[in-house]
């Protein structure tokens, strides 16, 4: 049966340091694909949501001896998932050119030259709006998020959590139409 | 995924005139979250108005769109390289503490070898060493309190974004400050480096401590520039 959050925090209290650092191992284990999952969103593909990965585990750890299960477990982690990327995000300025990984399709070059630019408009266009958008964008991006949790995650009521996804998902259809209006044959 | 949300309640939306209800309601039933008394609403809507049809493609090819997005988005990094590089991360974040206070105390005898060892002097440098421990304890509990924060029920960007623009604000009103600190430190320091030109002995150890107050101040100065400028990127990048 697989380890619940509620498990987790409950070996938390009164834990030692040892005892804590195996509990840090389970977190990382469960929850490691969704944190990544949300930092690739907001912070594109390539090393920077990597970096937004580890950290979010590292303040996570520092965070962990303090913790005493007032808040949920996951809705911590993930909230400073979203801040860290955000931050870093936002450090970094322009977004950088990243390779796509390849599958080791017989892709003609063409369609995967395409495909690489159709990806970058779309990061291009995430990127250009506002995080409370671009937040809500990525946790409905990753599998198993519902409203609520997400609500939850950010803060924010269920009503404010849907019209920022509604904002968000008009503001990238018109920004990409924009963009494929002005390049045809994309 | 509960479906307890009412897109046509007046009172669930900030903000929905007219179409825009049922355009959020199209957002709410692709991911199956729309009430299911809602639906029928939602269809009827649909095949009355032209405006929401257009959006519901529009929206449905955005859907296929992101979904390329998505899937290569979600290829998983070598887990074992990311799982080593975290625990060297945090073997670094508890060696920090013992580090911290070796460099102090290499700093205190250094500044004793600098200052001599005057009963003062050695007050002077007690002095110092508490308010670093006291600045490194600050730190330390800034940390703890962001790190709680994160706890509590409340609107997570807001916050950052609030923190930010605070820290924007001191950096900018502090970075005023330092160079004050320095400017008002040069005269004593001038005056003892004159005496120690002139070959009075005595002198050495203030125009040691003026050196270190102005080369602080110094530090503190670039320190708040490079602080304030983080800040505002950070908030530009927010948007």
């Amino acid at each position: 049966m697989p380890t619940t959050d509620d498990d987790l925090v409950a070996r938390l209290r009164g834990a030692t340091r040892s005892e804590r650092d195996v509990v840090f191992g389970e977190i990382f284990r469960t929850h490691r694909g969704r944190v990544f999952g949300v930092c690739r969103y907001l912070c594109g593909p390539g090393a920077l949501a990597e970096d937004a990965l580890q950290e979010t585990f590292l303040e996570t750890y520092k965070g962990l001896a303090g913790f005493r299960g007032d808040s949920q477990l996951g809705t911590w982690i993930y909230r400073i998932a979203v801040r860290t990327a955000l931050r870093l995000r936002s450090r970094q300025g322009t977004l950088a050119e990243t390779p796509i990984e390849d599958a080791g399709t017989t892709v003609h070059p063409h369609d995967r030259l395409a495909a690489r630019e159709r990806m970058r408009q779309v990061q291009a266009a995430i990127d250009r709006l506002p995080a409370e958008q671009r937040a809500v964008l990525a946790l409905f991006a990753v599998d198993g998020f519902g409203h609520a949790e997400i609500a939850g995650i950010l803060g924010i009521p269920e009503g404010t959590v849907w019209s920022r996804l509604h904002k968000a998902r008009n503001a990238l259809e018109a920004t990409l139409a924009q963009g494929a209006r002005s390049t045809p044959g994309t | 995924m509960t479906q307890t949300f009412d897109p046509f309640d007046p009172d669930a939306w900030t903000d929905a005139p007219g179409c825009e209800a049922f355009e959020q309601a199209l957002t709410m039933r692709a991911r199956s979250a729309l009430a299911p008394h809602a639906v029928p609403v939602l269809e009827a809507h649909l095949a009355a108005c032209e405006a929401c049809r257009d959006h519901a493609a529009r929206m449905a090819g955005l859907d296929a769109t992101l979904a390329t997005h998505r899937g290569d988005e979600l290829a998983a990094p070598g887990w074992q390289r990311v799982h080593d590089q975290l625990h060297a991360g945090i073997q670094r974040y508890q060696r920090r503490t013992p580090w911290t206070i070796a460099l102090a105390g290499a700093v205190g005898v250094g500044a004793l070898a600098v200052l001599g060892s005057g009963p003062m002097r050695v007050a002077g440098l007690l002095a110092t060493f508490a308010v670093y421990l006291a600045i490194m304890g600050f730190a330390y509990w800034v940390e703890q309190r962001r790190q709680h924060r994160l706890l509590d029920d409340h609107d997570v960007i807001a916050t950052y974004r609030g923190e930010l623009a605070r820290r924007l604000r001191i950096a900018r009103t502090a970075r005023w400050l330092w160079p004050l600190v320095a400017v008002g430190e040069a005269p004593r320091g001038i005056g003892a480096l004159i005496e120690t030109i002139d070959g009075n002995g005595d002198a050495h150890g203030r125009l040691a401590t003026s050196t270190l107050v102005i080369a602080l101040a110094l530090v503190a100065f670039v320190m708040t520039l490079v602080t304030g400028r983080s800040a505002r990127r950070e908030l530009a990048g927010l948007k």
